[in-house]
């Protein structure tokens, strides 16, 4: 580049040249920018106010210096270099178009600047000119803006909330978060269109008329919309989603609508809820349950006193001698068969809602089948059946609430007793304990009845379901539901022998250490 | 079952008490069990029946539920008591433990309500049949137990001895005396227990022990 190209004072105007430096130096005073003049072996001549600033170097102390103690080291070593290059060659690699360096202050910190460097041909040799800007506030001010945008983007990935300022239909700039576009399962590269997406054809079917509407009465009194509604995204998956957003119409576009606002996944949180009130459902049917088993037995008690009256009444009463063999003996015969039924259904349906109160405990199913044998015998002797057991010792425990199985098993016995109305002399009964072969304990109450008709087998659990004339339906029902909780099984069948049946129960044996290897 | 008129009331003989607070239930059991031909009294509580009961033969039908004091409450006392009346409890709502409780304790039996009039009648016949031969034990007990009292210290000394098993030697040796002399306390012993044999002598004096 030639020299002649620059400021060049004729040497006859020295009033001229006088009123120019004054100039000069009220620009390097006034000057926000750091400005630093040098000779062309680098040798600094003029050092403004604003590089004092920067710099913390007096003019003094650096009148003179190379001007390389003014930049960070990488380019202090390269700057001689520099000048030596552009003094042989003329190939600038700086001079007019400005360039970010980093320069260092006299403590050593090194701060990045923008250096633009202009060149003046003298009589007594080349200037250059510097005007250094400091760029510490702007590169913080983006590094900030980089954070903060950072940190926005997490809390709306944590919130699941996205943001968007748009036009439906699309028109010039969009504003959408990232979190936006994956809530609506949308691929954060897309372009144009997110409004239509989001407020159209990804909303789901059932929802898009609701929405439509919300979006039209926010529009039009200019209001803040908040809705919920469904979107289905592109996978198929659907998500629940609140939009909150200022609507208004976009001028210009008839039916046009501007949006902003935030899009919250409210999925989980619905899930959570949904899961919340079904647990509160339970509870509420398992408090209803619990008061109905109250109310049952309370109504179960109150029922059977006068029904225990009208029974004895009754049979009274057909004792008398006027009474006794005649029709109205016949019809107080019928009460009080009816009187005792009513008094069956009464404590079958207590020990149906009696089910919840369950106490468990290990138990050896023989002291239990030896205890209930105390309350089934005068049954059993009354009909002339003796009871025999049948007791596999030792037996492994079970974990079960004793009262329940023993009303199974007396409710067994007692149907055992029913079927055998007419009962041979020396007819029995036997209550058998053994283990299946998958060790756990069976408990068998074998009769010598009638058998099972083969056509009731399957109903014989249904409730209300009895082959006897009196039944009330209830017991095995009962019993089975019984079993079932304490994860065992009811069976029945008619004995091989091809008289009477077999009705047993399952119960799972308490794992003992290093037996069970289940 | 004796048959008796409504208006007749046996003063002596064996009585069904039956204790129930429901004034219904009470009565027409009472009704019952009247018309089966048993002298019968209601009570509407446990402590009332228990300030009436004056130990005399017969039974009881008990509700197992009743405020105050329960059935297996009254059982308690009973047994306290040594009082020998056997037990027919009736529930209301048929529960095992309560149940196995009061066999334990040494009730006849347990009913279900409502009642079936053959079932009540049987356990009250089953019931009059144990204590009329609990109260016929009782008494011999009671009669040995007098007899006992009649002994002389060595007349008791020689029974105790015979009743150990041991032969009239035996027993001469031991206390020091001529044998002829164990024989002669031996016959008096015998005389004044009322005992037919030495089994019958041995099994009278164990049974009282009791």
């Amino acid at each position: 580049m030639s020299s002649t190209s620059s400021i060049h004072p004729p040497p006859s105007r020295v009033v001229a040249a006088a009123a120019d430096d004054f100039k000069f130096r009220a620009c390097l005073e006034a000057a926000v920018d750091a400005i630093v003049v040098i000779d062309s072996a680098g040798n600094i001549e003029e050092f403004n106010p604003a590089a004092t600033r920067m710099f913390g170097y007096s003019q003094d102390e650096v009148a003179g210096r190379n001007v390389s103690v003014l930049m960070a080291s990488h380019d202090a070593s390269r700057h001689d270099d520099y000048m030596s290059n552009y003094e042989t060659t003329g190939e600038a690699r700086i001079i007019g178009t400005g360039r970010e360096v980093k320069a260092r202050r006299r403590d050593g910190h090194t701060f990045p600047v923008k250096l633009s460097v202009g060149k003046a041909v003298m009589p007594d040799g080349t200037r250059y000119v510097g005007i250094i800007h400091d760029l510490s506030e702007q590169q913080a001010a983006a590094r900030a803006l980089r954070r903060s945008e950072a940190a926005l983007r997490s809390a709306q990935e944590i919130a699941r909330i996205g943001t968007f300022d748009v036009a439906l239909p699309t028109r010039g700039d969009q504003i959408r978060s990232t979190q936006l576009l994956k809530i609506l399962g949308l691929p954060v590269s897309l372009g144009d269109g997110v409004a239509e997406l989001m407020f159209r054809e990804l909303v789901h079917p059932d929802d898009v008329d609701r929405l439509d509407k919300a979006l039209k009465v926010a529009a039009a009194g200019r209001q803040y919309a908040d809705i919920e509604y469904r979107i289905e995204r592109p996978s198929g998956e659907v998500r629940s989603v609140r939009v909150m957003a200022t609507v208004s119409p976009m001028p210009g576009t008839p039916k046009g609508l501007r949006l902003t606002g935030a899009l919250h996944d409210i999925t989980d949180a619905r899930r959570a809820e949904e899961e919340a009130r079904q647990a509160r459902e339970r509870l509420t049917h398992v408090g209803r349950l619990s008061t109905l088993g109250e109310m049952a037995s309370g109504l179960a008690h109150e029922l059977n006193q006068p029904l225990t009256a009208i029974a004895a009444y009754s049979q009274a009463a057909k004792r008398m001698p006027s009474v006794d063999g005649s029709d109205l003996g016949q019809a107080l015969e019928n009460i009080t068969v009816q009187a005792l039924r009513a008094g069956d259904v009464i404590a079958r349906m207590r020990e149906m809602v009696r089910h919840g109160e369950t106490k468990r405990a290990e138990t050896d199913c023989n002291q239990l089948v030896r205890e209930l044998i105390t309350l089934a015998e005068p049954d059993a002797r009354a009909a002339d059946i003796a009871l025999r057991l049948n007791l596999l010792t030792p037996l492994p425990l079970v974990n079960v609430d004793h009262v329940q199985i023993q009303q199974v098993l007396l409710n067994l016995v007692r149907n055992a007793i029913d079927a055998m109305p007419c009962a041979a002399p020396g007819a029995e009964i036997e209550i058998r304990t053994c283990l299946t072969e998958s060790r756990d304990v069976q408990v068998l109450v074998v009769d010598a009845g009638s058998g099972l008709p083969e056509d009731a087998l399957e109903q014989l659990c249904t409730p209300f379901f009895t082959t006897k004339q009196e039944g009330t339906g209830l017991g095995l029902a009962i019993s089975q539901s019984i079993i079932r909780a304490h994860g065992g099984a009811l069976r029945f069948a008619n004995n091989i022998s091809g008289c009477g049946a077999t009705v047993s129960f399952i119960l799972p044996a308490v794992a003992e250490d290093g037996e069970k290897d289940k | 079952m004796r048959q008796i008129s409504d208006d007749q009331e046996l003063v002596d003989g064996p009585c069904v008490y039956v204790v129930d607070d429901d004034a219904p239930v009470r009565d027409s059991l009472t009704m019952l069990i009247r018309s089966m031909g048993y002298r019968v009294k209601g009570f509407e509580s446990a402590p009332q029946f228990l300030e009436a009961y004056d130990d005399g033969p017969g039974c009881l039908v008990l509700d197992i539920r009743m405020p105050q004091m329960s059935g297996l409450d009254l059982q308690e006392v009973l047994v306290e008591r040594r009082a020998i009346l056997p037990i027919i409890f009736m529930t209301g709502h048929g529960d095992v433990p309560m149940a196995v409780q009061a066999m334990r304790g040494g009730a006849v039996d347990f009913l279900q309500k409502p009642l079936r009039d053959q079932d009540l009648l049987d356990r009250i016949n089953e019931a009059l049949r144990k204590d009329a031969e609990n109260r016929e034990l009782l008494a011999q007990h009671q009669a040995t137990a007098a007899r006992l009292t009649q002994l002389t210290a060595r007349e008791r000394e020689v029974l105790d001895l015979v009743v150990a098993g041991k032969a009239n030697k035996v027993i001469a040796y031991e206390l020091d005396v001529s044998q002829r002399t164990v024989e002669i306390h031996r016959a008096r012993v015998m005389e004044k227990m009322r005992a037919t044999s030495l089994a019958h002598l041995v099994r009278m004096v164990v049974e009282a022990a009791h």
